[in-house]
């Protein structure tokens, strides 16, 4: 282990303990009413040990001065004593079942507090970076890690915290109940607590250890399954199914060896565990018999100890099992602590953007991190109004040429300039504010067909339906039952990819954005789709900026200017004519 | 469980436990041993409290007494308890991994015959997924569903056997406290709980999908400035979410709060309950003490119990869904005859997918001779996919066989046989009597869905080829010219692949299919769309050495492309539309054609 990792470590655990003010007091409060459960477990066990010494003794007494005559009394007063205190036993017992109860509730709201705050700053941070922040880590990872990788930060905070204080304060409460009255129980206690911490310190360093070299391995393992299935039609094509799935039971079987590698240490550590707290609780009880044996000390209180001695060992036990727990929300702490930790944006409040737009790209230059020239050298000129098409091969830095247009991406030199401002983070919102975006597979969203056209909940009925009906959707609303009401669900479903196309075109015709851009907005669709996407496109274009990334050429013979890519170069540029003349890549194309 | 699914669930039931039989004798030596375990945890501290009141009394009284047993059962119980757990957990854990190895394995086995054929209802990855998940819920079938029923099942008899030996009222009141914690309560909330844990996995999937996405359609968001309002509605279904997880959290603190009065209050009753007989003298200080100290720890024998009940509708209902797939007809494959080398013929063939009415291939003829090199174009969902399907047999193909191949539910139907018309042969051989291994290793497939599997890239390639030497994965990829990224990788050919390895991009992915594919010494090589993703260097080379490869092996190789540059080097090309063959010829005599040209532009 090097010393960064050393480092981060500490940084990750500091997070976490920092991350305990937004429960607001919630888990500090689970804490407390935890320990004073604790306490009152206590005053519990003295009771009980009370009563049965109440209940056997006096019998004792009673049979041995069966010849007296005030053994009735005894009796009597016994018995009311007993009474009193089953009473207080009984209300003791119910205070601790509420105080377990309430404790619980706290700790898991705090810690769902937590998580909710958590939550809402990581979405903050990655909307503030964009969408090339997204894209480089992967948004699938990113949203598992909002989700369930947030989630698993519960048992932390819920369980593992909360034991952590337990181990303070109960077994000190406990000695600190058992030492005044019987030193030397409390002695034997005293001296065997530090060996558990002590022993779990070190299994748990080596069982960590185990754990991070096995880690990658057991998940290759379980990928691996689902990646059986997911591939067992390409594995019937090599003939090797049967093969791969005779070694889905080796691969299991080693699975479970190198799982149960782990647990095995996990199982010695418990193991360890149990036997310290075993041997303890029988020392305690074999001394106290002999004492006891000895007269030298009353039985209530060797009772009492003995009824002690499981409590005094248990939240160590607990704090084992909650040791997973801490290594799940470690882990994953250690991912959110790295996006939370990046710089923050500051915004512009007063930059403003009016129309007519003019952009231009001039020397621009970018790479991504580890990779070769993205975009260089480009220069390039939008304005007023029409359609812009860049073409080229996947690879070519057309994408990243329209991130850096929308100012998602800033060149790393040269400039991007719109109405004489450079485009930053800063007003990149502002920028925003005009344009539209229309991405190869429409993004459609949980909600209504009028949310879905307006983004927003407070919509116009008659501009979404006049955005509908431009984007050739008209008639198939009226087939629809809720008319623009209707849901149309998870991930689009009752849409086909055309219908979904032309919803992303309503959105552009009710936003009117001034600036519009589209990436292979027609790729996956029909040939009559496309060409009514397509018309309106260009109708669009008439009095707006629009720049499409275009796949199919015949889309684009009508643009007032082609721009074409190549390994991140604009190697020729001009309309569908000039570029037929030039007889360059695109006069190509063309005539193949 | 709704009680009319109750038969069903107790089949299910037994059914899985059926499947883990060849376990059975390793799974019940470790209930026994966690019998013990458990037993030996709950004496320790009766004999304890019993050993220290024998003492307070012969203390007070006077009276010798044998310390040295009560003394010795203390240590060897602490021993017994100790020991005990760690066996038991290393077996039952053991016992566990078996039975999932082997039901994995089992699982698995039985799903090979049903893909691709049930396209349809397999075909999503979620359910794919939930196929792995369910497998993977099974886990807990033994030891958090099975084990504490067992153990609950034993312990408890004994644990009232021996409180009876004291006093039968105490044994009574405890069997009931027991069924009460161990059974009553658990079922009270699980019922209570039924409509939240719905409510509660809803909102968890639709949480999931909001953020994959939203965080997927960033860029709309922010560009039409709805970033604020969507994490407002993240932020809204969280607090949902939560709230249904808190109120699902109370109900479990409930559960616990009141076993733990019942725990408590049941030890105190016992107390009270023992003081009469104590007085009179059928029970004795020391049995007294004992008697409490067990009841007190005796609630360890269920304390499983409410997960387990739990879980078991999970597990049943995983295995339920498990059995219904496994369950249907699989299309059985009767060819036992090899492959002789020789042309493809489709002889007016007509095909339908066993879950579809209208047919996706219709009155095909065309052929495939031996060393030709033939290209297939066509819109997306003329049927080219189909065709090539078809030709790696995972489809039985024809009438004249549909009664002994087709499952006996489907061919009875009379539209069938005008839907399944015709037949595929090679080499006069009909395509259904041939062995499938056999076709597979004469015919070799490029798919577009092809998978990249988490393994390393010579993992990958060798699927292709099992014994393939180095030498050989070098030469496949120096022809797709993948070999510079390999060789500037770090670990070069045992580079680990898919999401927890390195990221491929599409072209890469492409070009070690295409690998994979060159791989194969079939006679007839098909790709589809081999050059998809590949910029205009790679393509041509790469098609010049993919032509190059089959003229030197003498293979036959089909193509489904609408590159022209392809086109021209082609024997034949066949345009389909609707699942028919509209023309065939070559690229000089379709040129003419304007529904050929229109194609290729379209692309």
């Amino acid at each position: 282990m090097t010393k960064k990792t050393e480092h981060q470590k500490k940084q990750v655990n500091r997070w976490l303990k920092y991350q305990k003010k937004y429960a607001q007091g919630k888990l500090s409060r689970a804490i407390a009413l935890g320990s004073i459960n604790g306490i009152l477990m206590i005053l519990q066990t003295a009771m009980l040990a009370y009563l049965i010494d109440l209940a056997i003794f006096p019998n004792v007494e009673a049979s041995l001065n069966k010849a007296q005559s005030n053994g009735a009394i005894t009796d009597s007063a016994a018995f009311t004593d007993i009474t009193t205190i089953s009473l207080a036993l009984v209300a003791i017992i119910f205070c601790r079942a509420a105080l377990g109860y309430f404790s619980e509730c706290y700790s898991r709201r705090g810690a769902m507090d937590i998580k909710t705050n958590i939550r809402s700053r990581l979405l903050n941070r990655l909307f503030q970076f964009g969408p090339a922040y997204t894209e480089t880590k992967g948004s699938a990872k990113l949203s598992h890690l909002l989700h369930q990788g947030i989630d698993s930060l519960e048992d932390y905070f819920a369980g593992y915290l909360p034991v952590i204080a337990y181990c303070a304060v109960i077994p000190l409460a406990i000695l600190i109940a058992v030492f005044p009255i019987d030193w030397q129980s409390g002695l034997i206690l005293l001296v065997t607590a530090p060996m558990v911490p002590f022993f779990m310190i070190l299994i748990g360093h080596k069982a960590q250890r185990l754990n991070q070299e096995h880690w990658a391995k057991l998940q290759r393992m379980s990928s691996h399954f689902l990646d059986i299935i997911q591939g067992l039609t390409q594995l019937k094509i090599f003939n090797a199914s049967r093969r791969e799935i005779a070694a889905v039971k080796r691969i299991s079987d080693d699975y479970g060896d190198e799982t149960m590698g782990i647990l095995k240490i996990a199982f010695l550590s418990s193991f360890v565990l149990e036997f310290l707290a075993s041997i303890s609780i029988a020392l305690v009880a074999v001394i106290l018999g002999f004492r006891l044996y000895y007269g030298d000390v009353d039985y209530v209180f060797a009772l009492w100890v003995l009824l002690l001695a499981p409590e005094f060992y248990l939240p160590f036990r607990q704090l084992g099992t909650q040791y997973h727990a801490k290594m799940a929300g470690v882990s994953a702490a250690e991912d959110l602590v790295e996006i939370l930790n990046q710089p923050q944006v500051n915004y512009s409040l007063e930059e403003t953007f009016t129309a007519p737009f003019s952009i231009s790209v001039s020397q621009a230059e970018f790479a991504y991190p580890d990779r070769s020239n993205t975009l260089s050298q480009v220069n390039l000129e939008f304005s007023t109004q029409g359609l812009y098409a860049v073409i080229g091969e996947s690879g070519s830095g057309k994408s990243t040429l329209i991130d850096m247009v929308l100012g998602f991406v800033q060149p790393d030199s040269g400039h991007v300039v719109a109405n004489g401002q450079p485009l930053t983070s800063a007003n990149r919102d502002h920028w925003l504010k005009h344009c539209g975006w229309i991405s190869q597979q429409a993004q459609l969203f949980y909600g209504s067909l009028a949310f879905n056209v307006a983004l927003s909940d407070n919509y116009q009925d008659e501009l979404v339906i006049e955005a509908l009906e431009r984007a050739g959707l008209a008639n198939f609303v009226q087939t629809l039952e809720q008319d623009i009401e209707t849901e149309i669900g998870e991930n689009g479903a009752g849409l086909s990819g055309g219908q979904a196309q032309r919803l992303a075109l309503a959105r552009v015709f009710y936003h009117q954005p001034d600036v519009l851009i589209l990436d292979e907005p027609t790729s996956h669709l029909d040939q009559q789709t496309e060409q009514m996407i397509t018309a309106s496109i260009n109708a669009y274009a008439e009095n707006h900026i629009v720049i499409v990334i275009a796949h199919r050429l015949h889309t684009v013979i009508d643009a007032k200017k082609i721009i074409v890519l190549e390994q991140g170069k604009v190697i020729e540029s001009g309309t569908h004519q000039e570029l037929l003349t030039h007889d360059g890549y695109y006069a190509q194309q063309v005539n193949l | 469980m709704k009680p009319i699914y109750e038969s069903h669930s107790a089949k299910v039931f037994f059914r899985l436990i059926g499947l883990l039989k060849p376990q059975l004798p390793f799974m019940l030596l470790g209930a026994l041993l966690s019998i013990i375990t458990v037993l030996a945890n709950i004496s320790l501290l009766a004999v304890s409290g019993w050993f220290i009141t024998l003492m307070a009394i012969a203390g007070t009284t006077g009276i010798t007494v044998n310390y040295f047993t009560p003394a010795a059962i203390i240590r060897f119980l602490a021993i017994v308890r100790t020991a005990g757990r760690y066996a038991e957990r290393m077996l039952t854990h053991r016992a566990t991994f078996n039975a999932l190895a082997y039901l994995r394995h089992y699982f698995y086995q039985q799903l090979e015959p049903l893909l691709p054929y049930y396209r349809i209802n397999l075909r999503s990855g979620d359910l794919l997924a939930r196929l792995q998940q369910d497998i993977d819920n099974l886990d807990n079938f033994y030891l958090r569903v099975l084990l504490p029923i067992v153990v609950a099942l034993i312990s408890v008899p004994i644990v009232c056997y021996a409180l009876a030996l004291f006093s039968p009222t105490i044994a009574w009141v405890m069997l009931a406290a027991l069924l009460i914690v161990g059974f009553v309560f658990p079922v009270i909330s699980y019922f209570a709980s039924t409509s939240l844990s719905k409510e509660k996995s809803h909102l968890e999937s639709h949480l999931t999908e909001e953020l994959v996405n939203g965080i997927g359609a960033i860029k709309t968001l922010m560009v039409y400035q709805v970033s604020i309002s969507y994490q407002r509605s993240i932020a809204r279904i969280t607090k949902q979410y939560y709230d249904v997880r808190y109120r699902l959290v109370k109900i479990n603190a409930r559960l616990s709060a009141v076993t733990f009065l019942l725990v408590h209050l049941s030890a105190l009753a016992c107390l009270l309950l023992l003081l009469p007989p104590l007085v009179t003298g059928e029970v004795d200080s020391k049995s007294l003490v004992a008697v409490v100290l067990l009841v007190l720890v005796s609630f360890e024998t269920v304390s499983s119990m409410p997960l387990a009940l739990q879980l078991l509708p999970q597990s049943l209902a995983s295995a339920d869904r498990l059995f219904a797939i496994i369950d249907k007809d699989k299309p059985n494959n009767i060819g036992v005859e090899t492959v002789k080398h020789g042309d493809i013929h489709f002889d007016d063939f007509t095909f339908s997918y066993p879950d579809k009415k209208t047919p996706s291939l219709i009155d095909i003829n065309l052929s495939i001779k031996l060393g030709e090199k033939v290209a297939v174009i066509g819109a997306s969902g003329a049927g080219k996919s189909t065709l090539v399907n078809l030709l790696m047999g995972f489809w039985p193909t024809g009438y004249t066989l549909l009664s002994s191949h087709l499952p006996a539910s489907s061919s009875s139907n009379a539209s069938e046989s005008e839907n399944n018309k015709g037949r595929i042969t090679i080499a006069g051989c009909d395509l259904n009597l041939i062995d499938r291994e056999s076709l597979r290793q004469h015919i070799a497939l490029m798919s577009q869905q092809g998978h990249i599997f988490e393994a390393s890239i010579s993992d990958n390639l060798r699927l292709a080829k099992h014994d393939a030497t180095q030498e050989e994965l070098r030469e496949v990829c120096q022809l797709v010219n993948l070999i510079d990224f390999i060789d500037e990788l770090p670990q070069g050919f045992d580079t680990w692949l898919g999401t927890s390895g390195t990221g491929l991009s599409g072209g890469q992915i492409q070009r070690l299919q295409i690998a994979q594919l060159l791989l194969r010494s079939a006679s007839v090589l098909i790709l589809d769309e081999p050059t998809k993703g590949l910029d205009r260097h790679n393509e041509e080379e790469i098609m010049s050495n993919i032509l190059a490869h089959v003229k030197q092996k003498k293979q036959s190789l089909l193509v489904i492309t609408h590159k022209p540059l392809m086109l021209e080097k082609m024997d034949k090309i066949i345009v389909m539309e609707q699942g028919k063959v509209i023309v065939q010829g070559n690229h000089k005599q379709l040129t003419s054609i304007d529904y050929y040209q229109k194609l290729l532009n379209y692309f």
